[in-house]
Formats: C-alpha cells, sequence, structure tokens
C-alpha cells in the first residue's frame, strides 16, 4: 500500500471519526445518567436536520448561524419529552434501576413514530444545502478536505470539552454527576432527581442537534440519515464504554479509520461491514467497551 | 371458587375454539384479497410468536430478528433455485442456520446484561444487509445476486416444491406454522424450561444461585425462536418468490415483528397473535389507501400504539383483555350473589 493513498486515507478516517464520536456524545450522556440507551437518538438527529433545513430554505440562514436556536429547541423537546413521559416510567421502574425496559421501549416508540413522520411530511427524497462554506475545500499539502468537515471534527472536540466541562465545573453538572453515581442517594440528599434527567436528556438532545448542524454541511438530509448515524452512535457508545465522553470520542476516531483505512483494501460500499464486524470482536474480548466504567 | 375457575376456563376454550373454526373456514368466505392480507396477519402473528419466545420469557429485547428472516429466506431459496432441493429440506436447512447463528450471537451476549443484545442484535442484522446488498458471489461461489435480490422461478404447482397457484394452500401452511408456533410455547410455558426462563427472568442471579444454568437455558430459547423465525422466512420467499437484503434484512422487519408481540402482550401464547391482528390490517389498510401519498404512514401508526401500549397498558393489550374479564366476572358474581339475597 503506498503511503500517498494511505495518508489520505488516515486524515479522512480521523476526520469523519471525529464526527462519528460527536453524533455518539448525546447518547453516551444519557445512557450514563439515566442508565437509558435512546432508541430514538437518529431520530433527534432527523428533527434537527430537517429543521436546519427549513430555516436554510425560508429564511436563507446558515445552519451555522441558526444552530443556536435549533439546539435551544431541541433541548426544549428533549427536557419535555422525559419530563412528560419517561420520567413516569422510569419512576414506574423505580426498583429494577439497571434496566428500565419500558422507558427504553417507548423511545424505540418513538423512534420508529419520528423517523416514519419525517418520511410521510418530507419523503424519501435527500435533499442537501449549498452554501459557501458548504462547497469550499481546505488543501493540506496534496490532501484535499471539504471545509463543513474539518469545522465538523474541530466541533465535535470542542463540544466534548464543553461538555466536560459543564460536568466538572458546574452545579448543573454536580447534580447530573450525583445523580449518575446513586439515584437514590441524591434524592436522599434533596436533589430533585426528576428535573436532572429532564436535563440531562434535553442536553442529549441538545448536543446531537449541535453535531447535525455540522453533518448536514456535507452530508445529505433524508429521514434515513437517523438510522444511519443513529446505528452508528450505538455502536460508538458500545465500543468507548457506556457513559464515557472521551470514550465516545475514541471509539469514533477508531470506527473512522477502520473503515477509511479498510476501505482502501475492499470495496467502500462494503467498508462500513468492518465496523459491525469491529463492534462484535470488541464485544467479545472486553465486554465493557474500551473504557467501560460501568457495572454490567 | 372451582366453580368460578372451570366457568372461566369453558368460556375461554368456547372463545379459542370459535375463532379456530371461523379461522379454518376463512377461505370459503373470503375472496383473494382478503385472504392475502390475513396471511401477513398470520405470518406476523407467527413471527411476534417466535420472537416472543426469546424476548417475552427471557426480557431480552432483540430488534434484530430480520437476520433469521433473512438466513431461513435465503437458505431456502439458494437451496431451491440452484440445486433444486425441496423447499421442505431447504426450510430444515435454514432452520439450523438460524440457530446456529443464533447461538453465536447470544452466547456472547448473555453474559452480559443491559441493551447489549439489543444492540448486538442489531448490528449483526446491518452486517448481513450490507454484506448481501454488495456481494454478487458470495463464497463457494453462491450467487447472492446482490442489492437485486433472488427471483423464484415458478416450476410447477407441487406440494413437495411449495408452490401453489392460488393463495389458499399458503394460508394453511401459514396457519400451521402458527399452531406450531403457539403449541411449542405453551409446551415451554408447562415444561421445566419456561419454569426455569421465568426465573431467569426475574432474578439472573438468583436463578443461577439455585443451579440454573442461565446462559444454557438462555441459549436454548435462542435456537427455538431462531429457527421458528427461519422457518417464516422461507414462507416469505415462496409466498413472494422473492426475497432482498432490503425488504428481508430491513430494520422495519424486526421492529415490525417486535411491536406486534409487544403491543399484544409478551410472555403470552395468546398475545403477539392478539397484537398481528389488530397491527397487520390497520397497517395494510393505511398502506393500501394511502400508501403511495404517505409512505411510512403505517409505521408511524405503530409507533403511536406501541408508545400508548407503553404508557397505558404496560403489559399489553391480551392481559387488559384478561383484566376486563375478571372484572367482569367479579361484576357478575356479585349481582349473582345480590340475586341470590334478594
Amino acid at each position: 500500500m503506498a503511503v500517498d493513498t494511505l495518508v489520505p486515507a488516515i486524515i479522512h478516517g480521523l476526520i469523519i471519526g471525529g464526527i462519528y464520536g460527536g453524533v455518539a456524545l448525546g447518547l453516551s450522556l444519557i445512557f450514563g445518567v439515566l442508565r437509558l440507551t435512546n432508541f430514538a437518538h437518529g431520530s433527534v438527529i432527523v428533527v434537527a436536520a430537517f429543521a436546519y433545513y427549513w430555516i436554510f430554505m425560508l429564511f436563507g440562514i446558515d445552519p451555522y448561524i441558526a444552530l443556536p436556536i435549533v439546539t435551544a429547541l431541541m433541548f426544549g423537546l428533549g427536557y419535555l419529552l422525559q419530563a412528560t413521559l419517561l420520567n413516569k416510567l422510569l419512576q414506574r421502574e423505580r426498583s429494577s434501576v439497571s434496566d428500565p425496559i419500558s422507558a427504553l421501549l417507548l423511545t424505540v416508540g418513538l423512534w420508529v413514530t419520528l423517523d416514519n413522520l419525517a418520511l410521510m411530511v418530507f419523503g424519501p427524497n435527500t435533499r442537501t444545502i449549498n452554501t459557501f462554506i458548504s462547497e469550499s475545500n481546505i488543501t493540506l499539502g496534496s490532501i484535499v478536505v471539504q471545509t463543513p468537515k474539518v469545522i465538523a471534527f474541530i466541533g465535535s472536540f470542542v463540544v466534548a470539552g464543553g461538555l466536560v466541562w459543564l460536568l466538572n465545573k458546574t452545579e448543573i453538572g454536580r447534580l447530573i454527576r450525583s445523580v449518575s453515581q446513586n439515584r437514590d442517594a441524591a434524592s436522599l440528599c434533596g436533589v430533585n432527581v426528576r428535573r436532572v434527567y429532564s436535563i440531562t436528556f434535553g442536553l442529549g438532545c441538545a448536543v446531537v442537534s449541535i453535531s447535525a448542524a455540522f453533518l448536514m454541511q456535507f452530508y445529505y438530509v433524508s429521514p434515513s440519515m437517523g438510522a444511519v448515524f443513529g446505528i452508528k452512535s450505538f455502536l460508538v457508545v458500545v465500543l468507548g464504554g457506556l457513559g464515557s465522553v472521551p470514550g465516545a470520542l475514541l471509539a469514533g476516531l477508531i470506527f473512522g479509520l477502520v473503515e477509511s483505512v479498510g476501505g482502501q483494501f475492499i470495496a467502500a460500499s462494503s467498508a462500513s461491514m468492518l465496523s459491525f464486524v469491529l463492534f462484535i470482536v470488541v464485544l467479545l474480548i472486553r465486554p465493557n467497551g474500551l473504557f467501560g466504567r460501568f457495572r454490567v | 371458587m372451582k366453580e368460578y375457575f372451570s366457568f372461566r376456563n369453558t368460556v375461554k376454550l368456547a372463545l379459542f375454539a370459535g375463532c379456530f373454526l371461523l379461522l379454518l373456514l376463512l377461505p370459503f368466505y373470503v375472496d383473494a384479497y382478503n385472504l392475502g392480507i390475513f396471511i401477513l396477519v398470520l405470518y406476523y402473528a407467527f413471527m411476534a410468536s417466535a420472537w416472543n419466545i426469546v424476548c417475552g420469557f427471557l426480557g431480552e429485547l432483540s430488534l434484530g430478528h430480520s437476520v433469521f428472516v433473512g438466513l431461513g429466506g435465503y437458505t431456502s431459496s439458494l437451496l431451491f433455485v440452484n440445486l433444486g432441493w425441496s423447499p421442505w429440506l431447504g426450510m430444515a436447512a435454514g432452520a439450523l442456520v438460524a440457530g446456529l447463528t443464533g447461538v453465536i450471537i447470544g452466547y456472547p451476549c448473555f453474559r452480559l446484561r443491559g441493551p447489549y443484545f439489543t444492540l448486538t442484535t442489531i448490528a449483526f442484522a446491518e452486517l448481513l444487509r450490507v454484506y448481501i446488498e454488495n456481494t454478487e458471489v458470495g463464497p463457494f461461489g453462491l450467487p447472492l445476486k446482490g442489492a437485486m435480490g433472488l427471483l423464484l422461478p415458478l416450476r410447477r404447482q407441487s406440494l413437495a416444491l411449495l408452490e401453489f397457484h392460488g393463495k389458499v394452500p399458503y394460508y394453511y401452511l401459514i396457519m400451521g406454522f402458527l399452531v406450531l408456533a403457539a403449541l411449542i410455547t405453551y409446551f415451554i410455558k408447562v415444561h421445566r424450561l419456561g419454569y426455569f426462563l421465568t426465573a431467569i427472568r426475574s432474578d439472573p442471579d438468583a436463578a443461577a444461585s439455585l443451579g440454573i444454568n442461565v446462559t444454557k437455558y438462555k441459549l436454548i430459547a435462542m435456537v427455538i425462536s431462531c429457527s421458528l423465525i427461519a422457518l417464516g422466512g422461507s414462507f416469505y420467499a415462496q409466498y413472494f418468490r422473492y426475497i432482498g437484503p432490503e425488504r428481508i434484512f430491513g430494520i422495519d422487519i424486526s421492529v415490525q415483528i417486535a411491536l406486534i408481540a409487544l403491543v399484544g402482550g409478551q410472555g403470552t401464547i395468546i398475545g403477539p397473535i392478539i397484537g398481528a391482528f389488530l397491527l397487520v390490517p390497520l397497517g395494510e389498510f393505511l398502506a393500501g389507501n394511502f400508501g403511495g401519498d404517505l409512505p411510512g404512514l403505517h409505521l408511524f401508526i405503530y409507533g403511536i400504539v406501541m408508545m400508548l401500549v407503553v404508557l397505558y397498558l404496560p403489559k399489553g393489550v391480551y392481559r387488559f383483555l384478561l383484566d376486563m374479564a375478571a372484572k367482569a366476572e367479579q361484576w357478575l358474581a356479585g349481582s349473582r350473589m345480590a340475586l341470590k339475597q334478594n
């Protein structure tokens, strides 16, 4: 394998991998605190992406600029979902903390509902937006990378850093960590657990809607993008260890590298199989993921 | 008290026998289009019943059972198209392949708790879908035909080749499958295996401490479920004379099977069947009338029904009906007592 094809493959892989990691952050956060696998994660991407798309089509506002508005809206949506529906179910299953199956099933229902709602309203066609930034490239020596991909890559790390800062340095972060460690003990200390859950779920949705703004600058918007990135996020989060922020980023990088470098040896369309194989192999060897910190 | 139990059982048995008879005679008073819908209803009832063996009894949520639908369908079709094997033999082969794959997927996952099993089943299904979509000629020269899928040629009408001109034989075939699945579920329930599975579901640690080999019994349930699902996959291929990766390995079909069983009532024999009779005709009606303008409408409704059931009938429709029946019975008993007193 010649170096002049391998180096670009590695760089592209790292960039795509960073983006995978960024998309998975929200899922990881929600799992870490609520112990809930949010199957509607991909649907949140679809909803956010269509929000950006229509804001762009109707008002001509670039997703980068619309980001704060949509993120705030998605936070509200996530907060409401948790406050009105999911908390009720988590309350019901208080005794079995580790595996809130009915809440998980509700997110499955939400996933099917939202994805198909998007399919009904917007149709199966793919749409793209073209802006000055989305059509520009950055050249590094002989390697050409689309600018929005570089922005998304850097954005993933900024968002991850912001999340770590929020969790470790702020009051709400302290509350979230306390609930994540032991929700009953936190509740005894006067923490409003249900409110912290709602904030966490809202935060998870907000984080993924930031990623959606980065994604849609170079990826097409369609109802099926939820399944593509949702399933990938599951793989990333499990590989990185459920609930670990740095783990999610690193696992994303590994997936990106494996797909991109593997794509040099086999057909690119088959390369996404490699990530599934990797996922299954890692689960066999390290059941807790690479950075797993939770008992399973 | 004893009298009431026998009364309840008599009512149950009469209802059950009545429904069964109605279904048995259905082809005589229903036209071909509606019979097609009923075939799908029974097909999904069968699939949901098979899914229920792992997920209802073990409490492990699989959202990748399409793996086994696909393995069953592809195995029997490949053997039929290329080697001329009877689909009956192909079905047995498919069930074997699916059972083995079930062990391969289940063994690593069943040691873990939480969402790992669910996610691994999804990963396997996606892996196989992507593989088949991109592979024209598989290992050993298997002509998988990639995304195009396999067309099953119509040779001649014959029971041995499982090819018929009308829909009626397919109807009775899938009905037989459903009866088989229901009987197997019933035997699991009354057999020791059922008690083991229930114990494992409620508390795996306690079950292990009583000497139950948790992984072994989980794998047994998995093999039964996967093999049955594979039979369904072969049936699907024979009935539609076509299988393709997107249609048979896609995540939609896994989710549909799971939703039907969960809405009807997991962990029961009748629940998945009730779920299919509620959701599939609704889905077919919606897809038939609005499918052109609103793709995805029936799955959208499935999702809403699913959320409502999780929120308001967490044990499923069947258990809700049982509770209602018990209440009605109490009310009847109460009024009978009042009559006696007067």
